[in-house]
């Protein structure tokens, strides 16, 4: 039976290196929502995103993550990402020698367990650069190899169009980037709604990437918990307040 | 202290503290020269146990039996048949510093040995001509365990066993021709025992110097930190020039057991006629820590790679040291670590200058065994020329054995930014002054794990290496 | 069977390492001299050659002369794919203003060697262009020496090796800098399997007067294999005060950030590996520009995996 929530994080302690960094925190997404996560700096944003995706280097004390109903605490991240849960990260690693091409196809192949047609598969990536202005050059270039910032998040964003996850985590999607690469990224992100109806999650603490968004819920957290959800209008509460406004 | 004028042009460091020849009293000479009949009559004279005369008399036939190294810098300028190996001064070793004579006194006052020692440091061993003449262990320092005596005392005290178990084991005769030749004639030198639990917070130095002319020195550390004790040890040297070759071929031991910690610091800045081939080694059991801080800065030649050998799981490795060559000097130095245990790790960070035709070279070697399972390393080294007269050369060498290893190394080479030099100008600084400080600044991996008055002689030191660096 | 010392260190080091040179069994009275082949450009010309030596009887030599003069442009593949005992020579004369672009394909099948000499000298402004991708289930030696003669000369030299089974890769690089405002870029990138032995040797050398000059050199090996050895030495020798050197190293298996990346995209360690294996010499084989070349390296790849 399917679960009311695609995703639900339950009384979560995660630590790092020893430190505990979320301390029993809850959060629920729904099937096809939009969900923005917001907070100051150092509050554990990012640590949630990782923990979700199951990041070694993230420890689970206690609590659980329960994805369509199944509990994924334990799982290893591949087979996390295999089941539709996909982390845009905040600063994208390089990796030489990895075309973004072929990085992007062993993906999906892993993804439904069968080779790709290349004719195809080549057809799907190029309509997907265009649509998020990027040029063809980049398919057969070292993946995020002297990439500027803007053109890795694009890569990003790329791989989640072609991957078409059940929840996508944009980590600080649109910090570093210029107007253009905002309206970019934003337009990809409403994309990726509109045609997969995935949900998302969205960590920012500045909100421009929201603006062509329809935001269903926003969650804050402060010290490794989430102190007050709401709906889209926490968002703007937050962009005129303030966090100290919440107290 | 002598005045330093001011020099417009290329010069020798300003050593005039570190010449005056004393001198020679009626100090008992060894002839010349390497035969077993010389071994034997050091030993008698040293009341060495039977055991030791053996040792020496093996390690003699071994010195015969090895080859000069094929690599590294060139040996030929010394002359090991006429290098007497052995000269004591007319003095018994000394406990309180009153009572040893004047002149031998006034050389370690000027070198500034008594007021380190007012400065509370926890006992000063220092070495005059292959006999430790000064001896002072502080009553905190005896107190609480730690043996810190000379290696003849050591020899036949109740550390006897301890020192025979441990006695050139790890840097045995075989390694090479000049670890042989030490384990013939070594003479004088330290040992150190601290007991288990025991941090002494203090560190505890010693000093060497050569006098006599032609005078060799073998002088032997060995240093045992016991389980979760920890220790720092500073070893500062200088000697006098002469025109004949002078040979230091000392060797030091460093046994760190479990949980322990040991800092190995030096200050080389023997005289530029010296040959300095020094061995040192260290073993580190389980969870244990080496750090090796060395600032290389005289001798005509030096060959020093301290190596590490990382055998306990967990034990740790770290290495930072500056070399400065100047005219007339070839230092070949670097550090050398073998991973034997699991999740052992290395860090190698060294500076290097050349200057004024001297040759500087980096050389390294990090061995990772096939189960040393977890192993990391990282070596950086940087190396600054400051003309094109000398040379700076890096030759590091990894060898990898298992995959579940993380290994990095990076190494750069250049000449002082004419950008920084021009921006500390517009702030008003002289050319000279600029480069002296950068070049200071270069070097301040080594200066900033030294305690204060070593860093102070090394920064006053490169200060006078580079005066007269323009034109 | 004589004994020869290849692709020695300009500069010794310790002999327990194993790594100032390489003692090689060869029966040098035994082998066979093929014909030479002599590739020259006219100044300002262009030549493109392809070349495939595979090697006759049980020992032989083959010698490559390439003669670029100015401002010509050089293109040589050499596909020296072996399955006997061979020793190829390739000698570069780069003129004024020329460029020589060298693609070699190295490999021999088990039990035999191949041995693989190359050496170049550039005038000003010439430059060599090398690639080298190292295939196959036999040992290589591969010696590749460069010498910036002329004031602007450069070389760039990208080598790709996947070592497997008990293979051993034993490559040798020196470049000497003497020319001003000379430069050189050293990339060696691979991956070791099973009980693979690769030792790499990397020299850049700035004499004096070569002021202005450049030399940088990066090696990354991904160990994958249970008995893998990696002898990983890289030299810089220095006599000019006006220059910029740097070389960097990094060893070891597959790290923790870019498994991550992989598994976060639902690709498994296993997978990876693989991927990352074939990526040094996938990337070569895209750079070489030539359909031909791209296409033996790939299938050279295909086999061996």
């Amino acid at each position: 039976m399917k679960s009311a929530n695609l995703l639900e994080v339950k009384d979560l302690h995660v630590c790092v290196e020893d430190k505990e960094i979320l301390h029993g925190l809850n959060l629920a997404i729904g099937y096809d929502e939009a969900h923005v996560l917001m907070g100051p700096n150092g509050t554990g944003k990012s640590t949630l995103g990782y923990a979700i995706t199951g990041n070694p280097a993230y420890t689970v004390t206690g609590g659980q993550i329960l994805f369509e109903g199944e509990d994924i605490t334990a799982l290893p991240v591949n087979e996390r990402a295999k089941k539709g849960i996909f982390l845009s990260f905040q600063n994208p690693l390089e990796v030489p020698g990895v075309t973004l091409s072929a990085f992007i196809r062993s993906a999906l192949e892993q993804k439904t367990g069968s080779r790709l047609r290349l004719w195809d598969f080549k057809k799907k990536l190029s309509e997907t650069m265009k649509l998020l202005s990027m040029d063809e050059s980049y398919a057969e270039r070292d993946l995020n190899v002297g990439f500027s910032g803007g053109e890795k998040k694009k890569a990003e964003i790329l791989q989640m169009l072609m991957l078409e996850p059940k929840l996508a985590i944009l980590d600080e999607t649109d910090s570093g980037l210029d107007v253009d690469a905002v309206r970019t990224v934003s337009e990809g992100v409403r994309l990726f709604r509109e045609r997969t109806h995935g949900s998302l999650l969205i960590i920012t603490h500045a909100t421009r990437i929201l603006e062509a968004l329809h935001v269903d819920a926003a969650h804050v957290m402060e010290n490794g918990v989430v102190v007050k959800n709401g709906g889209a209008a926490l968002v703007n509460e937050i962009n005129e307040n303030g966090f100290g406004s919440l107290k | 202290m002598a005045e330093n004028k001011e020099k417009t042009y290329v010069e020798d460091v300003d050593r005039s503290v570190y010449d005056i020849k004393d001198v020679e009293h009626d100090a008992y000479r060894m002839e010349e020269g390497l035969t077993p009949a010389i071994v034997d009559k050091l030993s008698k004279e040293k009341n060495d146990p039977v055991w030791m005369q053996q040792f020496r008399l093996q390690a003699l036939q071994i010195y015969h039996e090895l080859p000069v190294p094929d690599w590294g810098p060139s040996i030929e300028g010394l002359d090991m048949e006429h290098i007497a190996t052995y000269v004591r001064p007319n003095t018994k070793m000394q406990n309180n510093w009153e009572n040893v004579p004047r002149d031998i006194k006034d050389t370690f006052e000027r070198l500034g040995i008594p007021q380190a020692e007012r400065k509370s440091l926890a006992g000063v061993g220092a070495q005059y001509d292959s006999e430790l003449v000064y001896h002072n262990v502080k009553d905190s320092v005896a107190a609480e365990g730690v043996v810190y005596t000379d290696m003849e005392s050591a020899l036949h005290g109740e550390y006897a066993d301890m020192v025979k178990k441990y006695f050139m084991k790890l840097v045995t005769p075989r390694d090479h021709k000049f670890a042989a030749l030490h384990g013939a004639v070594w003479s004088g030198g330290s040992f150190v025992y601290v007991p288990k639990g025991v941090h002494l917070s203090i560190p505890l130095q010693s000093y060497f110097r050569l006098n006599a002319k032609g005078a060799g020195q073998f002088e032997h550390t060995l240093i045992i930190v016991d389980e979760g004790a920890s220790l720092h040890f500073i070893e500062g040297c200088s000697a006098p020039k002469y025109n004949v070759a002078n040979l230091h071929a000392g060797c030091v031991e460093l046994y760190v057991k479990k949980g322990a910690k040991l800092r190995y610091s030096t200050i080389e800045n023997w005289s530029k006629n010296m040959y300095n081939l020094n061995t040192k080694r260290a073993l580190v059991e389980e969870g244990g820590t080496i750090e090796w801080v060395s600032g290389s800065f005289g001798s005509h030649v030096g060959c020093l790679y301290p190596m590490s050998v990382l055998k306990g799981d967990n034990s740790r490795m770290e290495f930072t040291g500056v070399t400065f060559a100047g005219a007339g000097q070839n230092l070949d130095t670097g550090a050398k670590v073998v991973h034997i245990g699991r999740n052992t790790s290395s860090y190698m960070n060294t500076r290097s200058i050349s200057k004024s035709g001297g040759i500087s070279t980096f050389r390294s070697s990090v061995v990772v065994e096939k189960g040393a399972k977890g192993a990391k390393s990282a070596v950086s080294c940087q190396s600054l020329m400051l003309d094109s007269e000398s040379r700076s050369d890096t030759i590091p060498a990894m060898d990898i054995r298992t995959r579940d290893a993380a290994i990095g190394h990076e190494a750069k080479i250049g000449a002082i930014s004419n950008e920084a030099v021009f921006y500390l100008m517009s702030r008003g600084m002289s050319e000279e002054d600029a480069r002296a400080l950068i070049v200071s600044g270069f070097a301040d991996n080594v200066s900033k794990e030294l305690p204060l008055e070593y860093a102070v002689e090394m920064n006053n030191l490169i200060r006078l290496e580079m005066k007269g660096s323009i034109g | 069977m004589d004994t020869i010392l290849v692709n020695q260190l300009p500069v010794r080091t310790w002999n327990r390492l194993g790594v100032n040179e390489t003692a090689l069994p060869w029966d040098q009275a035994a082998s066979r001299e093929l014909e030479q082949t002599h590739i020259a450009a006219k100044a300002g010309g262009q030549e493109t050659v392809r070349l495939s030596v595979q090697g006759e009887g049980e020992y032989s030599e083959k010698s490559v002369v390439v003669d670029a003069a100015e401002g010509s442009r050089v293109t040589v593949y050499e596909d020296l794919r072996s399955r006997q005992h061979l020793l190829v020579r390739t000698q570069m004369k780069v003129g004024p203003g020329a460029k020589v672009r060298l693609v070699q394909l190295l490999g021999t099948e088990q039990d035999t060697v191949l041995r693989n000499e190359v050496s170049g000298t550039c005038q000003q402004e010439g430059s060599v262009e090398l690639l080298q991708v190292l295939l196959g289930r036999g040992d290589v030696y591969t010696d590749s020496r460069f010498t910036l003669k002329g004031d602007g000369s450069a070389l760039t030299a990208d080598m790709g090796y996947l070592g497997q089974a008990r293979q051993v890769l034993d490559m040798n690089l020196v470049v000497d800098h003497y020319g001003k405002k000379t430069a050189s870029r050293i990339d060696a990138s691979g991956a070791l399997k099973d009980a693979a032995k690769k030792i790499f040797r990397g020299t850049i050398d700035f004499k004096r007067g070569s002021s202005d000059s450049a030399g940088s050199e990066q090696e990354t090996v991904l160990m994958l294999g249970e008995d893998v050895v990696n002898k990983t030495v890289p030299l810089i020798l220095c006599a000019e005060e006006n220059v910029a050197g740097n070389h960097g190293a990094t060893i070891g298996e597959l790290d923790d950030d870019t498994l991550f990346y992989f598994e976060s995209r639902g690709i498994d360690r296993q997978t990876a590996e693989n991927i990352l294996a074939r990526a040094s010499i996938e990337r070569l084989a895209r750079a070489v520009g030539d359909r031909e070349i791209e296409e033996k390296i790939i299938n050279g790849l295909n086999e061996e995996l």
